[in-house]
């Protein structure tokens, strides 16, 4: 099933051995296919460094076997350097990852794949932006994010809903996923054909240097990278530096420019790094994909819910400057936003406050 | 020479019949008291030979020896003070005995002689009653409580002279006026109108919905929004209570001796702190008090800051919000209090106060807010129907001088509404839609075509939790009750959507 070179790159992946010196071990090893040459080999043993008793030890005791079968029990295959299915997009970058645990659909590394990635401390604006984009871009890539809080976890939910298919990259084991709160939506991932993935062992721990880290394969897998809502020092940062390094195309989507939280796009867009999009429109055009013109339906509105979208046309407002400027009793208004929001005329922002949907197109 | 006084002890909220037999011999003198007495009532030999002394009797020179029957119960207080000093002076032959047979004689002595309060008069005083007994003595300063009991002749008194002197027939005293109960007589609602309260159309309007239908309701909303002042009033809009509920809110007051003013017409508003322990909050301690749930009997329990309780308090608070009674169990007693409050309970966004808020920036971490937010267990919000996010004030609001409608108003449609569901509720001992259990929301909830689409279509479309189901529908029957609508309709069920805002999985 694995030859013996991509057992030992699980062994090595499972006991946390960096790609950086995986690389060296095999340009120092002329014959990799022979683990027992590897380990007798003094130049190989110096770059395993601290790992060499361990990794050396576990090889004499069949370890790999007892991961695999731990694998089998999960439900985890494994995509290595030296396997065919290994995305072409990750040989180019630095430091390649050279194995990747995966859970669910693998094909999807090699599919057209674009990154949706923001903060995880997302602002209701920034929220919108996610599930709007995504929303349509769902229908033409692959969503890649992290299954963080915030803008990854949107991108994800709104690609499931729009049933697209979507990676998660985690920084920590695939059997270990961090935030344990997200552990629901990585089942879900899977459960609809998508696949999520991780370089480190199967419980690895999610060190915190481990989410910049992994962020290079969020990058190395699309095409482009669209950054929601970042703040000028954040983990997207990162994402976006590794992937202007690997030469993807980045979009930002602009905020205000007030908004701290929003201060990462527009100096994105000032410096001319990222291309300023507007609309997921913009993202399709780019790379000349079709875009299904989606027909408008009229929508009948009564008089009392016209008062209600013409106040709301102004910006969000809240519940109680509502009551005021319709001058409806706040049992009729209820009801009237009620219908609204399920006709997704409007849509409900936390703190009472409403707004006009409008999507983007 | 034995002399025997009828008294009275208590055991929660229940009284029961002592005895102060007080015998008296010849030999040293020596005072001893028996029958399981606490240690307040062990000193009363102190203070019933000061009062004796100082009120012109003489102490006894004998070897005296008190019992308080039955002697396997535990006697507490200082009730007994007067009782065996009134017996000691019929034992040592000061005074005739025949007169003291019928009265039943509570009360505190201090040493000049005078007679003080005693907590549990009132419930004392109704056990007393129910079990056959017509003539009181009871400390003046709160024979006030006595204001309501049918059929007793009360006697108030101030000192031991006076207790004495009415005792053997030397003066007379006028029993106490009982009055009939009339709701609403003594008090007006004052302070805390909804009249005052500017702007804050939705939460008023969820907070009308909440009381109509006894439901419990948490506020979420920035610092300074104004939560406090619309839990405060609340109580003005609830209806007012009946005689039976008034005595049993007075009655555990009494126990806890804060019945201030002889009696309470307003419903109970208690705001325990949330540095409150479990014990504070259910009742307890060696006594087996009534603890703040219980004083908010028939009235409010609001918990401002919710999620700053300690979580095991909260946890306290779930089966009496379903069962409307706590059993406090020490190693002597075991004793149950009613607690059937409504809860309000008010907290902020997230740690800083200002998620979502449109002028103010929230300085928290996701997984901050996310941690804030999990300290509410999913059973005790299972137990909360109505949630509503409270906004700031606007300014043009605050300006403005128009009043709002008033307390007054609102307390009106509530009644109304509640009526409704008293009649509808029938014979249960049910008495609000927050009651219903799953059968009566069977049968009563019952949805047309449309009300049952919208529903659906909303689950779905607002990503609500299937807990929020059920309180859909008990809060849109409310809201239905207050139109004096006989069936639910798709506006009611619309409305009540958007009490459900922390079942919303927009928040991270």
């Amino acid at each position: 099933m694995y030859t013996s070179k991509e057992k030992l790159c699980i062994l090595l992946g499972e006991y946390g051995l960096s790609s950086k010196k995986f690389f060296q071990l095999v340009d120092s090893v002329s014959d990799f296919d022979n683990p027992i040459a590897v380990f007798n080999n003094a130049t190989a043993c110096e770059i395993l460094g601290s790992l060499v008793n361990d990794v050396k030890s576990a090889f004499k005791k069949n370890a790999v076997d007892g991961i695999l079968a731990d694998m089998q029990a999960n439900g985890v295959s494994v995509v290595t350097w030296f396997s065919a299915r290994y995305p072409n997009s990750l040989r180019d970058i630095n430091e390649p990852p050279y194995v990747l645990f995966c859970k669910g659909e693998t094909a999807l590394l090699n599919g057209r794949c674009l990154s949706v990635v923001g903060t995880r401390k997302a602002s209701s604006y920034g929220r919108r932006v996610a599930a709007d984009f995504t929303k349509i871009l769902a229908e033409h890539f692959v969503i890649v994010s992290g299954l963080a809080y915030g803008i990854d976890s949107i991108a994800h939910e709104t690609t499931l809903a729009e049933h697209g298919k979507t990676v998660a990259v985690l920084g920590s084991g695939i059997l270990n996923v961090y935030p344990s709160s997200n552990e629901r939506l990585a089942d879900r991932i899977i459960e609809t054909g998508g696949l999520v993935v991780s370089e480190y062992g199967l419980r690895a721990q999610p060190f915190t240097y481990r989410f910049p880290h992994r962020n290079r394969i969020v990058a190395g897998l699309s095409q482009g990278l669209l950054v929601c809502q970042a703040p000028l020092k954040s983990g997207t940062n990162s994402t976006v530096e590794l992937a202007l390094e690997q030469g993807k195309d980045i979009f930002a989507v602009p905020g205000e420019v007030y908004d701290a939280g929003f201060a990462g796009n527009n100096s994105l867009i000032k410096s001319m790094q990222g291309a300023c999009v507007t609309t997921p429109r913009d993202i399709i055009d780019f790379y000349g994909l079709d875009c299904r013109a989606v027909a408008k339906t009229a929508v009948q509105l009564s008089f009392e819910e016209q008062r209600v979208v013409d106040a709301l046309s102004e910006g969000p407002k809240t519940f109680d400057r509502l009551v005021t400027e319709t001058s409806l009793t706040p049992s009729e208004l209820n009801f009237l936003l009620a219908n609204l929001e399920l006709r997704s005329i409007i849509a409900k922002l936390p703190g009472n406050t409403y707004r006009l949907y409008g999507g983007i197109e | 020479m034995l002399a025997v006084i009828k008294s009275f002890g208590l055991k929660g909220l229940d009284g029961f019949p002592v005895q102060a037999e007080v015998d008296m011999h010849s030999g040293m003198p020596t005072y001893d008291i028996v029958g399981l007495a606490d240690t307040a009532v062990k000193e009363s030999k102190e203070r019933v030979r000061s009062a004796l002394k100082n009120s012109g009797y003489a102490y006894p020179v004998a070897s005296v020896v008190i019992n308080l029957a039955p002697a396997d119960v535990k006697k507490e207080g200082t009730i007994y003070d007067l009782p065996i000093a009134v017996g000691m002076l019929s034992a040592s032959k000061q005074i005739p005995y025949d007169k003291l047979r019928k009265a039943v004689i509570l009360g505190e002595l201090s040493l000049n002689g005078e007679v003080r309060k005693v907590n549990g008069l009132l419930p004392m005083l109704i056990s007393a009653r129910q079990q056959g007994e017509s003539v009181f003595v009871v400390p003046k300063s709160n024979a006030d409580e006595a204001q309501f009991i049918e059929g007793a002749e009360i006697y108030a008194v101030q000192t031991l002279r006076q207790a004495v002197e009415f005792l053997t027939g030397q003066t007379e005293l006028s029993p106490l006026v009982i009055r009939c109960w009339s709701a609403d007589s003594e008090y007006e609602r004052k302070d805390n109108d909804f009249k005052y309260i500017k702007g804050q159309y939705a939460a008023k309007r969820a907070m009308e919905i909440a009381v109509a239908g006894g439901h419990n309701i948490l506020m979420v909303g920035p610092p300074g929004a104004g939560k406090t002042m619309l839990a405060r009033a609340v109580p003005s809009i609830m209806p007012s209570m009946t005689f039976d509920e008034a005595l049993e809110v007075a009655k555990i007051h009494s126990v806890s001796g804060q019945l201030d003013g002889g009696f309470i017409y307003e419903r109970p508003f208690r705001t325990p702190h949330h540095s409150a322990t479990m014990v504070a909050l259910t009742g307890g301690g060696n006594k087996a008090r009534p603890g703040e749930i219980s004083l908010a009997h028939n009235g409010v329990l609001f918990l401002d800051e919710l999620p700053e309780y300690s979580r095991q308090t909260l946890e306290t608070l779930r089966q009496p919000l379903e069962d409307g009674v706590i059993t406090v169990a020490r190693n002597a007693t075991s004793v149950t209090y009613p607690a059937d409050f409504m809860l309000i309970a008010s907290m902020n966004p997230c740690p800083c106060g200002n998620y979502g808020s449109a002028t103010a920036e929230c300085k928290c971490s996701a997984s901050q807010i996310h941690r804030y937010l999990s300290k509410l267990s999913g059973p005790l919000l299972d137990r909360i129907d109505i949630h509503i996010e409270v906004d700031n004030v606007t300014y043009d609001d605050i300006q403005s001088d128009a009043l709002a409608e008033s307390s007054e108003i609102i307390r009106k449609r509530v009644n109304k509404a509640r009526e409704i569901q008293l009649a509808r509720l029938g014979n249960s001992d049910k008495r609000c839609n927050a009651q219903m259990n799953s059968v009566d929301i069977k049968k009563f909830c019952k949805l047309n075509r449309e009300s049952l689409q919208l529903l659906e279509t909303s689950f779905e479309k607002l990503n609500l939790s299937a807990r929020a189901y059920n309180r859909v529908l008990k809060v849109s029957r409310t809201i239905a009750d207050l139109e004096g609508a006989e069936s639910i309709s798709v506006r009611h069920i619309a409305e009540a959507l958007q009490y459900r805002s922390l079942d919303r999985k927009y928040r991270v």
